[in-house]
């Protein structure tokens, strides 16, 4: 399917474009906003054909042909519902209905089912079909990640085809013959690829459904965000889904200068922190709740005294330590208050994991190029010394400092409650604010807000702001995220010209020196 | 444009009616009537009365017409089984946001592989529209006769599972989805 | 002992037999109503929903007493009682059987016109003290309509003093047992008293004093428990009062045409209940009235008043005048 930069005038339902030479005649509807249903056909996967639905008539050719295995030609006259392509697809929608459960009551697909929608847009809403109808296994476990229901999958070959084509783990196999035709999968019937969940979002219908979504919640009835997942340094796109302030899934986000139309599992699972029972939800002072105003004020008098002290001079140690966890705005507004300070001790530590070659970074946070462009180091926290006083942003886990670490006075914020903590707030996960973070490959993109944080709850940036504006009088913070990044790009090279709507949903990549953001 | 003010002239009343007797002497002679007929009835024909309209409530009800819609109930099939099968659909349909279901996954199952786990109708809120009768796709609930839900708190008006199930019974279907689904 | 008797009869008829009757008559008029709409009415508190009036009053007693802090409180706590105790003097002549009142006057006729004239301050006095706009205009168009009213009952009257010629009550009621109830010759004039007693009453067709479709509840608006009740209670009683003057002035009070009471306690209390009867058939007519007749607007009771009834009851007062001229005069 080489272009060789030609291109091509085709003229699909009247309307003329050009497109390249080699183009399907689904994706080049798509450059005309004409959508040509598809099942099997994905831009991404080998085309097989065997799902016809997606028949176009050609003018010149005597019978419909697929749109997915027909590449356009100069000059091709194209219609993509004309009277005999309706009765067409109409005819292969009572065909892939006619065994089909109707489980829609019960499948984890329904609102989002492609049966659904072109049952509704292409079919006749009738069955000729007067028989009893093809039993299937159902409910079939694929590990503890996929299940498989049998009577709904309409052998597409979807799944089929991404673990053999871009996993290369060849799992699932086409079994029997004729109506009793079905999936199996090798040796014993447990997938173990770690991108396997990428199948279920593959699956256009409700054949294969997540264990961990499982009867979780009716997608009509959760909200959703465009964000990233912050299980690594990749910052797969994302759409998080939540109901009633709980977050329920992540299903991938096309980016294909990211993450393509996939994800791994460990990220695609890693999100229920942020529904844990436990959290830290008010801040904390000497172990008790209180008002954001006594905490600031708290953590304020602790400030003052070591900037009175000299900040990072040799009479008063101060230490600042960050995490990768959180956003540019965020290391932006702390860089600030240890600058009011005059404190110079500032580190983070990035939890390492493994990697593989396809999306999985072995960084497991989002920003530790952010944290090192605002001044941080991945430098190891002197644990001899006697700090004064240290304020520490914890990572996921809480950690980030080493456990033994002498101090004084401690300022934490945390996902969890820090016993050890003076003043202790409470931490956001990334999906409960408004963002920007610095994905592996220097790219900048944002993170969403998908569910909200307890009510009157403070994030972090205006906490800092507000203790900055405690200690260095007239000083004023920004209202929202979007503010924060253009004051951001008036004092960092790398930002310069960015703004929030200019970064979008794809994000953009930054040229950084490789001195700024390290290796 | 035409003159859209219309005066409406005011009747001019003869002398004698502005003594206003007549009518005065009719009127009274229409309230006496339903006056005596009430009082017939209370005193005579209290089973058939006639013109008294009141229905004395406690020990006089309605009977409801077939097609009534009280509050709505869980049914269950010839089997005992609920017919619910947690699709939350009248969770989604209902206006005021009265059913709230918390549904869970049968494992022994394979027909049916989801459950209500808990169930619950706010009798408080509820409309009595009849449109989660309308959505559900299983004929599993129902607006039932039934109109007088009076408790002193709130809590006793969230019915829950077994309360809505107790109150819909059973109703005979062709169709068991346990069995031949 | 005179005295005595006096008090005791005071007593009683104050509080028991008038807040009685007006409590029955609560009941009646709520059943009544519901009757002539094809309701039934309270009937569920005793036989007959009779113990109704007493769960009213129960209800009164245990409401709270609110005093609005923008009220005149002196005028506001005094106004109830001014309304009642008129209602309550008027009583006093009554013949309420042979022989009986409690006030035997010479000038008892001209007594009921004196007292009940006062009853408009108890009205225009809780409307002002409330100190708010409905029950302001509910006041006004209270003193305004009885003041001018009262010109059309009293002139109304003078046609009985005419031809009766006594003021006392007894000696009217007894012209009457001799001859004839003067509602035969005088009938006209009974219509012309009629309809302003009702006005005098603050009844329907007339009781734009309250009327709730534009104020509220006029000058009891701001009133609430017990104060309320005795408004209640004074609008019954006076209604009491004039159906009694009806049946003593012109339907023969306590006689009956062609019967002869026995002499004694016997014949007093026969008397009595006659009298009980005529003015418990003109309290129906109140109800039935009150819930046949829609509100008249002020203009055209204003004009009724002064326009057609006071001319009307001066030409009737000619007439008697020439007739009673004409035969003869009294006796
Ligand atoms: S399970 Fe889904 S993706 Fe796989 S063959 Fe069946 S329908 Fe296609
Ligand atoms: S009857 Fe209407 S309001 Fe009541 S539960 Fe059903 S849908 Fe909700
Ligand atoms: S619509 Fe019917 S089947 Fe679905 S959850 Fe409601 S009652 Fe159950
Ligand atoms: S999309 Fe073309 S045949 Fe399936």
């Amino acid at each position: 399917m080489s272009t060789n930069g030609k291109t091509v005038n085709v003229t699909i339902d009247g309307k003329q474009v050009t497109v390249p030479a080699g183009t399907n005649i689904i994706e080049a509807a798509r450059h005309v906003n004409t959508e040509v249903p598809h099942y099997c056909y994905h831009p991404r996967l080998s085309v097989v054909g065997n799902c016809r639905i997606c028949l176009v008539e050609i003018e010149g050719w005597p019978k419909l042909q697929i749109g997915c295995n027909t590449n356009v030609s100069d000059g091709m006259t194209v219609f993509t519902a004309s009277d005999k392509v309706r009765e067409a697809r109409e005819g292969v929608m009572e065909l892939l209905l006619i065994n089909h459960p109707l489980d829609c009551t019960i499948c984890d697909q329904a609102g989002e089912c492609k049966l659904q929608d072109y049952a509704v847009d292409h079919g006749t809403g009738l069955t000729r079909f007067a028989f009893d109808k093809q039993k299937k296994p159902k409910n079939v476990s694929w590990g503890d990640k996929v299940v498989f229901d049998a009577e709904r999958c309409i052998l597409c070959t979807r799944c089929v085809r991404f673990l053999d084509e871009l996993c290369g783990t060849d799992e699932i196999g086409i079994d029997f013959r004729g109506e009793k035709v079905s999936l199996i999968v090798r040796d014993d019937g447990q997938l173990t690829s770690p991108y396997q969940m990428n199948i279920i979002d593959l699956c256009p219908v409700g054949a294969l459904t997540s264990r961990d979504f499982r009867f979780k919640s009716r997608v009509w009835f959760m909200q959703f965000a465009n964000t990233l997942c912050t299980g690594c340094a990749r910052g797969c796109n994302v759409v998080a889904g939540a109901r009633e302030e709980r977050l329920l899934r992540m299903v991938p986000r096309f980016n294909a200068q990211v993450n393509d139309h996939w994800m791994c599992d460990e990220g695609r699972l890693n999100y229920t922190f942020v529904n844990d029972e436990d959290r830290l939800v008010a801040p904390r002072v000497n172990g008790k709740d209180v008002p954001y105003d006594d905490a600031l004020a708290r953590a304020a008098a602790i400030l003052q005294k070591a900037k009175e002290g000299g900040g990072g001079a040799a009479d008063i140690a101060v230490l600042g330590c960050a995490s990768p966890f959180m956003t540019n705005e965020e290391l932006f507004s702390f860089a600030g208050l240890l600058d009011a300070l005059g404190v110079t001790e500032r580190r983070f530590a990035i939890p390492m994991g493994e990697g593989d070659d396809m999306l999985l970074h072995p960084e497991k946070a989002p920003n530790a190029r952010g944290a090192r462009l605002f001044g941080f180091q991945d430098a190891p926290v002197d644990a001899e010394r006697d700090w004064d006083v240290v304020v520490h942003f914890a990572a996921r886990d809480g950690g980030g400092l080493p456990d033994d670490l002498n101090a004084k006075s401690r300022i934490v914020f945390s996902l969890q409650v820090d016993k050890n903590a003076d003043v202790n707030f409470p931490l956001t996960t990334s999906f409960e604010k408004d963002g920007t973070v610095i994905s592996a490959g220097d790219r900048l993109q944002r993170v969403s807000k998908a569910l909200t944080f307890a009510p009157s709850h403070l994030t972090e940036r205006v906490v800092l702001d507000r203790l900055r504006g405690l200690i260095e009088d007239g000083y004023q913070g920004t209202d929202t995220a979007a503010l924060a990044l253009a004051r951001i790009a008036q004092e960092h090279a790398a930002f310069e010209g960015l703004t929030w709507t200019g970064i979008g949903l794809q994000g953009v990549s930054l040229q950084l020196a490789e001195a700024e953001v390290g290796a | 444009m035409k003159n859209r003010v219309r005066v409406v002239k005011r009747p001019q009343l003869s002398f004698l009616e502005r003594w206003y007797l007549g009518p005065v002497v009719k009127g009274l002679g229409m309230t006496i009537k339903r006056f005596f007929g009430v009082l017939t009835d209370v005193l005579f024909r209290w089973e058939n009365k006639k013109t008294a309209i009141t229905m004395q409530y406690p020990e006089e009800r309605w009977d409801f017409k077939d097609n009534f819609r009280g509050a709505p109930a869980l049914v269950m099939d010839q089997e005992g089984r609920s017919k619910c099968v947690a699709c939350q659909i009248c969770e989604f349909v209902c206006p005021p946001k009265a059913i709230t279901m918390w549904p869970a996954e049968l494992e022994d199952e394979d027909k049916v592989e989801k459950y209500p786990e808990r169930f619950e109708i706010d009798m408080l809120r509820c409309i009595y529209c009849g449109y989660c009768e309308e959505a559900c796709p299983e004929e599993a609930i129902f607006l039932v006769k039934e109109a007088e839900i009076v408790y002193a708190d709130r809590e006793s008006f969230v019915y829950d599972k077994d309360k809505l199930h107790a109150m819909g019974g059973i109703r005979e279907d062709r169709i068991m989805k346990w069995k031949d689904k | 002992m005179k005295l005595l008797w006096t008090v005791v009869e005071v007593s009683v008829v104050a509080t028991v037999v008038l807040p009685t009757t007006a409590a029955l008559l609560v009941w009646a008029e709520r059943r009544v109503s519901a009757f002539m709409q094809d309701r039934l009415g309270p009937n569920r508190v005793g036989p007959a929903g009779l113990l109704q009036p007493i769960a009213d009053l129960l209800k009164f007693m245990f409401k709270e007493d609110v005093v609005p802090g923008h009220v005149n409180k002196v005028m506001y706590v005094l106004a109830p009682a001014l309304s009642l105790v008129p209602a309550l003097v008027a009583f006093a002549v009554v013949p309420y059987a042979r022989g009986m009142a409690i006030a035997d006057l010479n000038v008892g006729i001209l007594l009921v016109f004196a007292v009940s004239s006062m009853a408009v301050y108890g009205v225009t006095i809780g409307g002002w003290a409330s100190n708010s706009k409905y029950s302001l205009l509910g006041g006004v168009r209270a003193s305004a309509q009885m003041i001018s009213y009262e010109l059309a009952l009293g002139l109304s009257v003078v046609p009985v003093l005419l031809v009766v010629g006594d003021l006392n009550m007894q000696a009217i009621v007894q012209w009457q047992a001799d001859h004839v109830w003067l509602v035969v010759p005088l009938f006209p004039v009974w219509v012309i008293f009629l309809v302003s007693s009702y006005a005098e009453t603050n009844r329907l067709p007339f009781d734009c004093p309250e009327a709730e479709t534009e104020l509220v509840a006029g000058y009891h608006t701001e009133y609430s428990s017990m104060k309320f009740a005795l408004f209640f209670l004074a609008e019954y009683i006076h209604m009491i009062t004039a159906s009694a003057l009806s049946v003593a002035l012109f339907f023969g009070g306590w006689s009956l045409p062609g019967v002869t009471f026995p002499d004694g306690s016997m014949g007093t209390l026969l008397s009595g209940l006659v009298f009980a009867g005529k003015t418990g058939a003109f309290l129906f007519l109140f109800i039935w009235v009150r819930w046949t007749l829609p509100r008249f607007r002020y203009d055209q009771l204003m004009d009724l008043g002064w326009k057609r009834l006071l001319p009307a009851s001066l030409v009737l007062i000619l007439a008697t005048a020439g007739g009673v001229a004409l035969l003869g005069g009294t006796n």
